[in-house]
């Protein structure tokens, strides 16, 4: 092609203005990568790992569930192993028992708690040909008195072979003596991947982990001359309902199944960033090609006089931009890997996850990194690369030419692709799933503005940010699922930005004049800095328009928390009545159960008046008529009310006592029932029951999931778990103080460190604290975006002053100084950063409080600004923009007069 | 039609009635105001005139660079006011060569690239004596791979001077080719235009405000207010400088 040389050499000419340009898809691109490889490596590792836990038999029979988490799955009876073994080909069979939960305490009392994994208690394997658990030292524990712990643990916290230990177990604190310790499925080295292991001969810990009732599963080892297929089909036939049987590696690829889901999740969190990072480098990307088009005006009109048709200088732009794309790809894929590294070094340094280390480089990640690098710059430079088409000849002849595009008119197309962008929008409501309503709703407002700007220019520039503002309306007024008005506000999100980055160079001379006033006393230079942000206000809103994005999000997720935060403190203050609360750390979705011996001590103490126990089950049951599993809370429903308010606003507590529910009214109407009514659920054993609605409560506060079922109901099933309480609520009696009800309930808590009473207040202060961390967290990867962001108004500058060296030149000419000069950049610089830090408050505040809005009331009710956050954010950006006008303020002002007035 | 138009194939470029006007009524600028000129080939020709005569204007629409409100241009026997704009590029590309006054060259180009640089657009080859000669003759050959900002004013003009030539254009439109440079180098850029129409059977149309500059062509045609007032054939630095007085009165 006849200007590929030219691209080429365009690109290349400055390598520093090349690799600022292609810096912030580079970071993009980079993280993206990292994101990929790092969650593939996650996956390599426990792919690996989870092959040697489930290592050494051939088929495993468990229950069924038909939902809900396996850790609350009925126990095996304990008679179906002799039954097992009675089967032709069946050479061993070894009933496993699994408990979370089992923590031994140290020597010195307190409890030896895993970080980097939770604490598991299981029986010691004898009965099969191939044992999971090796002796390191000493001897396997044979009797309820006896335990066994892992070498690492032993290592770690000091636990000596002979002596004797508290055990935390559901049926209470047990001493018993280390017989020895072992290895995890590896006679060398133990590959518990950071979990702490206790073991106990298989009755003991059928006893005390599982209360007696039976084991979790059974493991076989089939005799290698027979076929599996056989021996699963005979098994199949001999097992009572309820049980299942499974090959090992169906077992390991779900378990595999599950681990994917999980990281997929965590891998959509990361990426979000990363997009959004790419999103604010494509900015970056435009308005450097806008402004190095705008340098380049007389050298295009010299290539179009002297023959260059408007397509070749398209491409050749084009080409430019593709050697920038294909440079950042191709060095962030390269960076995307040791920054895989870091994070994985980083989970390691917090004691999470496993220690290993390996950077797999999957031909989908470099495929994804080619297509958001390239294609990502690409796009950004086709607008001004279609601009620069209209540049006249006679640019090269004449120093004032214009590059006004505007998009002739053209009636049909524009109808056609006016009603194109509707069609997507109504496609988009058609379809309901948000992820197709995302892009639909952004091509909506691109197609809008392509079609109605061949009617009028006004109008098209128009058309995004009414677009934008339609969807937000219609994102807080309809009556949709959550997910699909998040899908809305997004849309409607990205439509107001590209809306107002169309638009705001109307203002940006008015806005940028108002917001420099308080500097008019520097003078002439402040002047002059207004005036010229004011001048090419399309190249201060584009510079402006990246930092925008940046800070509206920062603001957007600020007012998010900050209402979180205010609708947790109004719930406490609220609605807990209760003083004080005990409750186990978190481990997901259900916190760490502890024993009900735990609470009934508590009770027995002289300082407490009454207790109650709560119990949580996150799939504990499944209403038989819409097959929907509930998360579900238990208690003693006759005392709720002493401990929290709920809102009951019908209750008949006869009732209570026979399968008894109370229901918040949004499920009472979902399921068409009232006080006195029945409603038909499945629990985890295949159960059914009629439960009895003996009460309609109105606040989703507490009880989150709005079903919470009377303690009876569990009492009454010997086969439902928990057999554990997770919350305690306690009253304490009249005249007794904090400080003494705290020593008393700690006596009680002492040996299980995992267990923490709070006081109301405290509670609230935890709760507040994991909202800012999660804040902080997410600042953190946002604020990368807005340095990116700053790096962009800092490369607008530089390119600022460099367009306007004579002007600079004829300034210093006439009697400027090199400080006045320097003066003009920064407060330019500030002024672009006001600019667009302003309108990026602005907007982030009105879809903060959009999504507050639209985020269901149980979650978030409250709405709150963090105004100090948000002013202190400006300052930031009027600090940052001062920061980034430093190099080009040096610059200027070094300036040879001379030299600057005679330079073309 | 004036004494200076030959037999139809012996023109290279020519206009009837060109008229260009910028603004309207009150504000009404007449640029050109219905010109009749005929340049010959092979001859040196220049357009004189002082600022303002539209002598710029002139050759700019000639070439195709700017359009006219009435009137006709023609290249050869093509009517520049009947072709697009795609088509007036590809015309400028292959029969039309440009010698600027300043800003000639693409900077990040050297001097060989930009002296193919209207071949590379047309995605031909150049044909490597003829530029070989052309850079003989005017003395280029050891710069060839230097950058313009590597070259004095008068080196750079060689350049444009042999772009011009080497696509062998039917016409050469030089506008104030000399204006930037000392009297020594401007002498020579000159010169080499001349050798140009002579030994390499171009046709050059100059434009200029200079008599001495004006001296070097065959014929002079003199422009005031938008219209031709006047010519001279194998014009002399005085006889030029005489005839602008007389337009001047």
């Amino acid at each position: 092609m006849a200007l590929f040389k030219l691209a080429r050499k365009n690109a290349y000419a400055k390598p520093g203005r090349f690799l600022l340009t292609s810096l912030a898809v580079l970071i993009g691109v980079a993280l993206t990568t990292a994101v990929f490889v790092f969650t593939d490596s996650l996956r390599e590792t426990f792919g690996g790992l989870s092959d040697d836990i489930e290592s050494g038999y051939d088929l495993a029979v468990r229950s069924e569930i038909p939902f809900g988490n396996r850790l609350n799955a009925a126990p095996i009876d304990l008679g179906l192993p002799e039954e097992l073994s009675k089967i032709e080909g069946v050479v061993a069979v070894q009933p496993r028992v699994i408990e979370f939960g089992i923590v031994a305490n140290k020597a010195d009392g307190s409890a030896a708690l895993a970080s980097r994994g939770p604490n598991i208690g299981i029986n010691w394997e004898d009965s099969s040909p191939t044992p999971r658990l090796f002796i390191a030292e000493g001897r396997p524990p044979v009797s309820i008195t006896e335990f066994a712990v892992d070498i690492d643990t032993a290592n770690d916290d000091n636990f000596v072979v002979g002596q004797k230990y508290d055990l935390q177990t559901p049926q209470g604190l047990r001493n018993l003596v280390l017989t020895g310790t072992f290895t995890f499925a590896n006679p060398e080295e133990n590959a518990s991947i950071g979990s702490k292991l206790i073991a106990m001969d298989t009755r003991s810990a059928v006893e005390l982990f599982n209360s007696g009732v039976g084991y979790d599963d059974i493991t076989l080892t089939i005799e290698s001359s027979y076929a599996e297929a056989t021996i699963v089909k005979n098994v199949e036939d001999m097992l009572p309902s309820g049980l299942e049987v499974l090959t090992r590696s169906d077992l390991v690829s779900e378990q595999a199944d599950t681990f994917n889901e999980f990281i997929n999740i965590f891998r959509t969190i990361l990426l979000v960033f990363a997009f959004i990072i790419l999103f604010v480098a494509a900015f970056i990307i435009y308005n450097v090609f806008s402004i190095i088009i705008g340098q380049r005006i007389q050298e295009i009109g010299l290539l179009r006089a002297l023959g260059a048709t408007g397509k070749q200088i398209t491409n050749s732009i084009v080409t430019e931009a593709l050697f920038v794309g294909i440079f950042a790809t191709v060095t962030g894929i390269a960076l995307g890997l040791p920054i895989a590294f870091g994070l994985q070094e980083l989970l390691a340094a917090l004691n999470f996850g496993p220690d290993e280390n390996s950077l797999p480089l999957r031909p989908t990640t470099v495929i994804v990194g080619a297509i958001l690098g390239i294609g990502l710059t690409l796009t950004a430079a086709v607008w001004p690369a279609l601009r620069a088409r209209s540049i006249s000849p006679m640019a090269a002849l004449r120093s004032d030419s214009a590059t006004a595009y505007t998009i002739p008119k053209n009636f049909l197309a524009g109808s056609m692709l006016t009603i194109l962008g509707l069609l997507a929008i109504v496609l988009g409501f058609i379809i309901d799933e948000w992820l197709f309503m995302l892009p639909l709703g952004v091509l909506a407002g691109i197609f809008l503005f392509l079609g109605l700007s061949r009617f009028s220019n006004i109008i098209g520039k128009l058309s995004f940010l009414s677009l934008g503002m339609a969807l937000l309306i219609t994102a807080l007024t309809a009556d949709l699922s959550t997910s699909m008005l998040m899908a809305l506000l997004g849309a409607a999100a990205l439509n107001s930005f590209l809306g107002i980055n169309l638009l705001s160079p109307l203002f940006a001379g008015r806005v940028t004049y108002f917001l420099g006033l308080p500097t008019a006393k520097l003078g002439v230079p402040s002047k002059m800095a207004r005036r010229n942000a004011g001048r090419s206000p399309e190249r201060t809103a584009t510079a402006a328009s990246a930092l925008m994005i940046g800070l509206a999000l920062v603001a957007t997720v600020s007012v998010i928390s900050e209402s979180l935060k205010a609708t947790v403190s109004e719930i406490l203050e609220e609605d807990v009545i209760s003083d004080w609360w005990v409750q186990g750390e978190s481990l997901g979705p259900e916190p760490l159960g502890f024993s009900p011996t735990i609470t009934a001590e508590i009770a027995a103490l002289p300082e407490v008046k009454e207790v109650l126990a709560m119990q949580l089950s996150d799939e504990g049951l499944r209403t038989v008529v819409d097959q929907k599993v509930k998360r579900v809370y238990s208690a003693d429903l006759t005392s709720i009310s002493k401990y929290f308010n709920i809102g009951l606003s019908d209750k008949d507590e006869s009732l209570i006592g026979n399968n008894a529910i109370y229901l918040h009214e949004d499920e009472a109407e979902k399921y068409g029932v009232v006080v006195g009514s029945t409603l038909e659920v499945e629990f985890v054993d295949q159960s059914q029951r009629a439960l009895n609605v003996a009460g309609i409560f109105t606040s989703k506060s507490i009880i989150d999931s709005g079903w919470l079922l009377d303690s009876s109901v569990y009492a009454s099933n010997e086969n439902l778990v928990p057999k554990s309480d997770d919350f305690v609520g306690v009253l304490v009696r009249d005249g007794v103080n904090e400080q003494s009800a705290r020593e008393a309930i700690n006596a009680v808590l002492e040996g299980y460190e995992q267990i923490e009473a709070k006081t109301k207040a405290e509670f609230e202060d935890e709760a507040q604290d994991q909202i800012d961390q999660t804040l902080t967290v997410v600042s953190v990867l946002l604020f990368i975006s807005v340095i990116l962001a700053v790096l962009g108004v800092a490369i607008t500058l530089a390119l600022s002053v460099f367009e306007r060296t004579r002007e600079i030149g004829l300034t210093r000419a006439v009697g400027a100084t090199r400080k006045q000069i320097k003066r003009t950049v920064r407060v330019e610089g500030i002024l672009v950063a006001l600019f667009g830090g302003v309108l990026g408050v602005a907007l982030g505040l009105i879809f903060g409080m959009a999504c507050v809005q639209i985020i269901p009331d149980d979650f978030v009710s409250e709405l709150a600004i963090p105004w100090g956050n948000i002013f202190r954010n400006l300052l930031i950006a009027g600090v940052a923009g001062s920061l980034a006008a430093y190099f080009p303020a040096r610059r200027a002002a070094k300036l040879n007069v001379l030299d600057a007035i005679n330079h073309e | 039609m004036n004494s200076l138009t030959n037999s139809l194939d012996l023109v290279a470029a020519r206009s009837s009635g060109a008229t260009k006007i910028y603004g309207s009524g009150e504000t009404e600028v007449r640029a050109l105001d219905g010109i009749d000129v005929a340049f010959p080939k092979g001859r040196f020709s220049a357009i004189m005139g002082p600022s303002g005569s539209g002598k710029s204007t002139l050759m700019h629409c000639m070439a195709g660079l700017d359009d006219l409100t009435t009137g006709k241009v023609f290249i050869g026997d093509t009517d520049l006011t009947e072709l697009n704009e795609r088509e007036l590029t590809l015309l400028r590309r292959s029969q039309i060569g440009f010698i600027f006054q300043a800003y000639n060259l693409v900077p990040t180009l050297n001097a060989i690239e930009n002296i193919t640089l209207p071949l590379d657009l047309a995605g031909l080859k150049a044909d490597e004596e003829w530029v070989d000669e052309i850079v003989e003759v005017v003395n280029l050959k050891d710069r060839l791979t230097h950058k313009p900002n590597e070259l004095s004013g008068g080196q750079q003009q060689r350049v444009a001077v042999s772009r011009a030539l080497a696509s062998k254009p039917e016409i050469i439109f030089a506008d104030e080719p000399t204006g930037n440079l000392d009297s020594k180098t401007g002498t020579e850029i000159l010169e080499f235009m001349q050798l140009a129409t002579k030994e390499l059977e171009q046709t050059i149309v100059m434009v200029t405000h200079d008599p001495v500059a004006a001296s070097f062509s065959d014929q002079v045609i003199f422009l005031a207010d938008g219209q031709v007032v006047g010519d001279l054939e194998d014009p002399t630095a005085d006889g030029v400088l005489d005839q602008m007085r007389s337009i001047g009165n």
